[in-house]
């Protein structure tokens, strides 16, 4: 009893560190961004805000500009981490199989492109595309005696920028596939080998629902993200050609930082968080779900 | 006690020290920082000889300088720069800007008005009377066609063409050429400054060899920052069309009129002569193609051509001549050539601590001295006086083309809403090239024109949100 008033006495005054950092660093400029997206307001110009209510996010919304990225920006999200599901699945069977040879030295390989830094990414696969000398070309040309110019053709450049984030971001998914499947309780494996069921009956009705916690947090955590892509997008096509790899977020840096128009950028910002909020409802819910599931 | 007193002293010392704000101990030491574009020779050369002034300061003006750099790319010093006057930040007394952001620099009140500073100084006011009104409409006026100074030229530049001279004097080529062709390759600076686009294209066709990986022309097609748009620009204005009603804001019917629509056609169509991947080339790859002995000729910048005549950097350091890009032939015959100003203003911030000391270095920058020791370094200075001599046109390879490229040339909008409208240009046209080179497009003209009527209804809208066009 006295534990538990010591530490009820001391529980808020430990976290009062964080959340006054919380509020410094998240909640004030989140305000601050809210407010601003109601006011036409250019930072370089030297006007005076004015007050425009419900406009900035009106004006957006019918502006078929933003939908055209919107709706590149989805394909590019759901594009990406679906074959980053895929692949991160096949690959985490594959390394956590005891029979695969090497597994040390290749796990680490394995997770390397996660580790770089994503502008020299697009920097690197910028150079590996070039029709001239870079290295993909350079081997199709060798072997099929012809070249495509990947960053240069917009049916191209779309899956180019979307292979680079799945190169770099199957690995992670292979990792949470592994942690998922080390999840797995060996009774439950036991149960199904002795049991002599088949191995899609296995994978369906023991090992997905144990891992899918795992998994599905893997999912959330990288379907944010792409759709927060920004680095390598920049680097390799700044958006072209045309607008074809013009996602929201390039968008929105330059509407914030070329444009200075920050009323309307700020309303852009708002809506982007409030698409990332929906997605991460939409995950949360699948968990509980495949948890009962798995019971 | 001795002690205690030695101590007190000291502290007193350092309270005087502190309060002074170090000047006591640097007393008559200015320091000024300039922002310039990181890569860019002109810039770095403006930073490089920041000696000399301080040379000139501690004679003439009683004062020792000392002058810090600051570089972005192309690509991010807009946002640097706009960034740091946003926040009304004293980090740069001086930056060198584009020509295009002094509306938006100028009526936010980040940037000093010159008129009185030039007004003020009989050989200040001198100098900026002796340079090209081209120049004086480019790099220091806002609103256009009005006589408000915000900025003064820190280099000059126009869009020239380098060619290799030594295939255009190669008996061989010169036979082939006119048995294909029936009259002679261009062989002098005279030749290209009367030729059309029309002739010489022949000389690209001729030169274009894919299969020895050797092409005619490179170009700038990039979405990056202005690339695309200086180029066509260029065109359309060469071509006899433009890019908007300068007094009405109006775009509709003057970028998407068929003159404007041939010009970008035919611009984009010139991707025929060039490397594949030409189509996302910007200022580096056009050098780096000539530099690399890949393409015979390449339209891109005269301040850019230090490189190309660098035996370290080019392989063809000693083949490649610069003169004057093609025009193009108007109804009467006579040759029309408009292209693209390049070159940056230097601006004085609102927010510098030193602006006076800012206003000294831009004084001494036009004096005699300093812009031939620029134009010597292989900057382009903008002095009539000076680069109206035979000595400067023949000082770097690419001078002549530069001083003979100036007149008649002509500048973006410099409209504060600048930024918008050229992003609408780059995506629209980089689309409508990249379609091109794709081979997507079955009707060439149909496609420029669309691409054309959609930038007229987004930078009139842009224009209408802005309060210029109603």
């Amino acid at each position: 009893m006295i534990q538990e008033d010591y530490l009820s006495r001391w529980r808020w005054r430990f976290l009062l560190p964080l959340l006054i950092f919380m509020i410094a660093w998240n909640v004030i400029p989140l305000l601050w961004v809210l407010g601003m997206s109601f006011y036409r307001l250019n930072l370089v110009s030297g006007m005076s805000p004015r007050f425009l209510g419900l406009e900035n996010y009106k004006s957006l919304l019918n502006d078929p500009y933003f939908w055209d990225r919107f709706q590149i920006t989805f394909s590019y999200v759901l594009i990406a981490v679906a074959l980053e599901i895929v692949i991160g699945f096949a690959l985490g069977f594959l390394f956590n199989s005891q029979d695969v040879m090497g597994k040390k030295i290749m796990l680490p390989i394995l997770f390397a492109p996660m580790m770089i830094a994503p502008v020299a990414s697009g920097v690197f696969f910028r150079f590996m595309y070039d029709p001239y000398w870079g290295v993909i070309n350079h081997f199709l040309n060798g072997v099929f005696g012809f070249t495509i110019q990947f960053l240069e053709e917009s049916k191209w450049a779309f899956p180019a920028v979307v292979a680079v984030d799945v190169w770099m971001w199957s690995p992670f998914m292979a990792l949470m596939c592994i942690a998922g499947l080390q999840a797995v309780p060996s009774y439950l494996l036991e149960a199904a080998e002795i049991d002599r069921v088949s191995w899609w009956t296995k994978f369906r009705y023991v090992i997905l629902p144990a891992m899918s916690p795992v998994f599905v947090l893997g999912a959330l955590l990288r379907t944010i993200d792409a759709f927060k892509t920004f680095d390598t997008i920049f680097v390799m096509t700044g958006g072209g050609p045309g607008s074809s790899t013009e996602l929201l977020s390039l968008s929105l840096y330059r509407m914030a930082f070329l444009f200075f128009n920050t009323g309307k950028a700020s309303s852009l910002a708002i809506v982007m968080l409030f698409i990332s909020i929906a997605f991460t409802s939409i995950y949360l819910m699948l968990i509980p779900k495949s948890e009962v599931r798995g019971r | 006690m001795k002690k205690g007193k030695v101590l007190a002293f000291l502290l007193i010392v350092l309270v005087m020290l502190s309060l002074s704000g170090g000047s006591l101990l640097s007393q008559e030491k200015v320091t000024l920082r300039i922002l310039g574009i990181g890569g860019w020779h002109p810039s770095e050369l403006a930073i490089k000889l920041a000696p000399e002034f301080n040379k000139y300061a501690e004679e003439n003006l009683g004062y020792s300088v000392e002058i810090l750099g600051d570089f972005a790319p192309f690509t991010a010093l807009y946002e640097k720069a706009a960034s740091a006057l946003a926040s009304h930040s004293d980090a740069y007394d001086i930056i060198i800007s584009d020509s295009q952001w002094l509306g938006a620099f100028s009526t936010g009140g980040h940037i000093v008005q010159l008129n009185d500073i030039i007004e003020s100084d009989p050989n200040f006011k001198a100098a900026v009377e002796d340079m090209y009104p081209e120049h004086r409409a480019s790099y220091m006026t806002y609103p256009d066609g009005s006589d408000q100074y915000w900025g003064l030229p820190q280099e000059g530049d126009d869009l020239v063409l380098y060619v290799r001279k030594d295939l255009l004097e190669d008996p061989t080529e010169q036979a082939n050429f006119k048995e294909k062709y029936g009259f002679d390759l261009p062989q002098t600076y005279e030749d290209f400054k009367n030729m059309d686009w029309e002739t010489f294209e022949k000389v690209l066709e001729f030169f274009t060899r894919p299969e020895e990986n050797f092409y005619g022309l490179a170009a700038e097609y990039s979405k990056e920052y202005d690339y695309i748009s200086d180029h066509v620009m260029s065109f359309i204005w060469t071509w006899g069309g433009d890019v908007i009603d300068w007094k009405t804001f109006k775009v509709d019917g003057v970028i998407n009129a068929p003159e404007a629509v041939e010009a970008l056609e035919y611009y984009v169509s010139l991707l025929r002569f060039q490397p594949p991947g030409a189509v996302t080339y910007g200022i580096d790859q056009c050098v780096n193609a000539i530099s690399q002995g890949q393409v015979f000729s390449t339209l891109t910048w005269a301040a850019v051509g230090a490189p190309i005549f660098d035996p370290n950097l080019s392989k063809v350091y000693d083949k490649v001549m610069v003169v004057m890009p093609p025009g193009k032939k108007d109804e009467n015959g006579n040759l029309r050539r408009v292209y693209c100003l390049g070159g940056q203003p230097w601006v004085i911030s609102s927010y510098s601590k030193h602006q006076k000391e800012a206003i000294d270095f831009l004084k001494w920058w036009y004096t005699e001295d300093a812009q031939w020791t620029f134009a010597r370094g292989g900057g382009n200075p903008v002095i009539r006086s000076i680069i109206d001599t035979e000595e400067f046109k023949n000082l770097n390879p690419w001078n002549r083309a530069y001083v003979d490229m100036i007149p008649g040339g002509r500048d973006f909008w410099h409209l504060p809403c600048y930024s918008e409208l050229l992003l609408i240009q780059q995506e629209e046209w980089t689309a409508y090239a990249s379609a091109y080179a794709a081979g997507e497009v079955e009707d060439t003209f149909a496609a420029a024109q669309k691409a054309m009527d959609n930038i007229a209804r987004r930078q009139e809208q842009v224009l209408k949100d802005w309060g210029f066009l109603e």
